[in-house]
């Protein structure tokens, strides 16, 4: 089956497509609002994700015999590295795009937007203490369940990369995790040194020359 | 139990690091917004395979049609204009250069642009500071979730490896625009993991020729666009604001700019704001040209038609707001208050 649904990618039809998304939009969607925690641009990392599968469907192999959610979590990468650009590419489409809950007021709209979650928190405040790099396997591998071979061929790096990418991960949360022991009690949540301000709701008024380390009531 | 087993030592290395960083739960997509997103995806792959097979599509790009129509008024204007108000120097361009493009009037005024900025003073950032850039346009391209108009604030960090910060404030399209907009309790802040393409702290490094510059944007964007013009426009795109702090290389970026094929020149636009200015348009990308938009006077880069540059200045914090009295570029500030 998976087969010849990569062959109808390849070759364009819009069915394949519908296909594809009920198959892996949720996929796209989870790792997307795991790394941004902005329901907003999750949805515009989803819609750019599978805009950018249909611009690059002729490089989809029709034997290939490895399966088509790698291939789109590689593509949702390099949407997240550079979302802006990915959105001035298909900046008609995307304003041709259905748009998400009809809340007028726009502070209402923020507020349905952002992920309020304590442990999503802890675990962006942990990746912010990797690099790039770094993140980007780490997620695929630990989060999306994926191979470092699978990884480097959807990221098009080698696998050596890929490995002493997680190793270097796996070395640096080690550190930050000793360090907050040694700190203070043993805590199930990883959390480096110095926390960098996360995604957060609406900021009050005047409250804005301060970094906003959570959202206001 | 996943569909890609693991063996050994990367078995062993991702345990520990499943353990190190467990994975959150988050909420999915509503079914009625997945069959939304999805058949919105579907109609635009219609729209698309539609377009493709109309042969004329094929032929004639809009651009050139454009050219046709456009460029003998706009030569007059941006001839008129440039060769008052601004220095005549640095015309190093290339023969070859000019041949590549296929407007001269645009190449023209690229480079009247450049040399306005040569010469300038650098503004440099050490690797303790942040680069605040603010704009001000159409939400959907400011991004972050901001919707119809707004203003969008970005504190880069000079260190490529610190986070930067992004705050967008929601502004009424219209009224008379302000020098700035003041966060409300509904502007949004959060972190921005991208750094800017080229290091902050090493602008004054990259090539000030145009030629080798231009080398180098195709080298850096090898494989990445739809096609290898556009990938290098992308970029340029994309680092045309920061490099405000370093004329010598922002010239030689908008001498660049003048190389790639198919940009024309517009007589009368407006910005993302509403100022008035001369307009360049770009092939790319193709289903919707971007315009970048100059002063008319001192053919200072006000931004695109659809967001405005106000702002770019060096602050030692984040969200931290340049004085008035801050050194560093500011384009279109004045014309702002």
């Amino acid at each position: 089956m998976e087969h010849s649904l990569r062959a109808r990618v390849r070759d364009g039809e819009p069915d394949a497509f519908r296909r594809l998304f009920d198959d892996h939009a949720t996929a796209v969607h989870r790792h997307a609002l795991r790394l941004t925690g902005n329901w907003a641009t999750a949805e515009d990392v989803v819609s750019l994700t599978f805009l950018e599968a249909w611009r690059l469907r002729e490089r989809v192999l029709p034997d290939g015999d490895d399966h088509l959610h790698p291939w789109l979590l590689g593509i949702a990468t390099n949407v997240l590295r550079n979302t802006a650009r990915a959105a001035r590419r298909h900046r008609n489409a995307l304003a041709r795009l259905p748009v998400g809950d009809a809340v007028p007021d726009f502070a209402d709209e923020v507020a349905q937007r952002m992920v309020d979650s304590e442990e999503l928190a802890a675990a962006r405040r942990a990746l912010a203490g990797l690099r790039r790099l770094e993140r980007e396997v780490v997620t695929l591998c630990v989060w999306e369940g994926l191979d470092s071979t699978t990884v480097a061929n959807a990221l098009g790096v080698p696998v050596g990369t890929v490995r002493s990418r997680l190793s270097r991960a796996r070395k640096r949360l080690r550190k930050l995790t000793e360090a907050e022991l040694r700190r203070k009690p043993p805590r199930a949540v990883v959390r480096p040194p110095e926390p960098r301000p996360l995604v957060v709701g609406p900021c009050a008024a005047g409250s804005g020359r301060g970094v906003t380390e959570e959202r206001n009531p | 139990m996943s569909a890609f087993p693991r063996k050994g030592d990367e078995a062993g290395e991702c345990e520990e690091l499943a353990v190190l960083l467990p994975t959150p739960h988050v909420p999915g997509l509503a079914p009625d917004r997945h069959r939304e997103l999805r058949e919105g995806i579907v109609r635009e792959i219609g729209r698309q395979l539609a377009v493709e097979e109309t042969p004329c599509a094929r032929h004639r790009p809009r651009w050139r049609r454009l050219t046709t129509v456009v460029v003998p008024i706009v030569v007059v204007v941006t001839t008129a204009v440039v060769a008052v108000l601004v220095r005549t120097a640095g015309q190093d361009t290339s023969p070859h250069a000019v041949s590549v493009s296929d407007e001269p009037s645009a190449v023209h005024l690229l480079d009247q642009a450049a040399a306005a900025q040569a010469g300038r003073p650098p503004v440099t950032v050490r690797p303790d500071q942040y680069v605040y850039v603010r704009h001000l346009g159409d939400g959907q391209v400011l991004g972050f979730g901001l919707r119809g108009f707004g203003q969008r604030e970005d504190w880069y960090a000079a260190r490529a490896e610190t986070s930067g910060v992004i705050r967008v404030t929601p502004v009424t399209r219209g009224e008379a625009p302000r020098s700035r907009y003041e966060p409300t309790s509904q502007s949004m802040t959060g972190t921005n993991d991208a750094p800017p393409p080229w290091p902050l702290t090493r602008l004054g490094s990259l090539p000030t020729d145009p030629d080798l510059l231009l080398s180098k944007l195709y080298e850096d964007t090898g494989g990445q666009g739809p096609s290898r013009d556009e990938a290098v426009f992308e970029l340029i795109n994309e680092v045309i604001d920061t490099t405000t702090l370093e004329p010598n290389l922002n010239a030689a970026l908008l001498r660049a700019a003048g190389r790639l094929p198919g940009t024309t020149v517009k007589e009368d636009v407006r910005d993302g704001a509403g100022r008035h200015g001369v307009g360049l348009t770009f092939r790319f990308p193709p289903s919707s040209p971007t315009t970048w938009v100059f002063d008319p006077h001192t053919l200072t880069y006000l931004g695109t038609t659809e967001s405005a540059l106000l702002e770019v200045a060096v602050v030692d914090e984040k969200l931290r707001v340049p004085d008035r009295s801050t050194p560093g570029p500011s384009p279109g500030e004045t014309s702002m208050l």
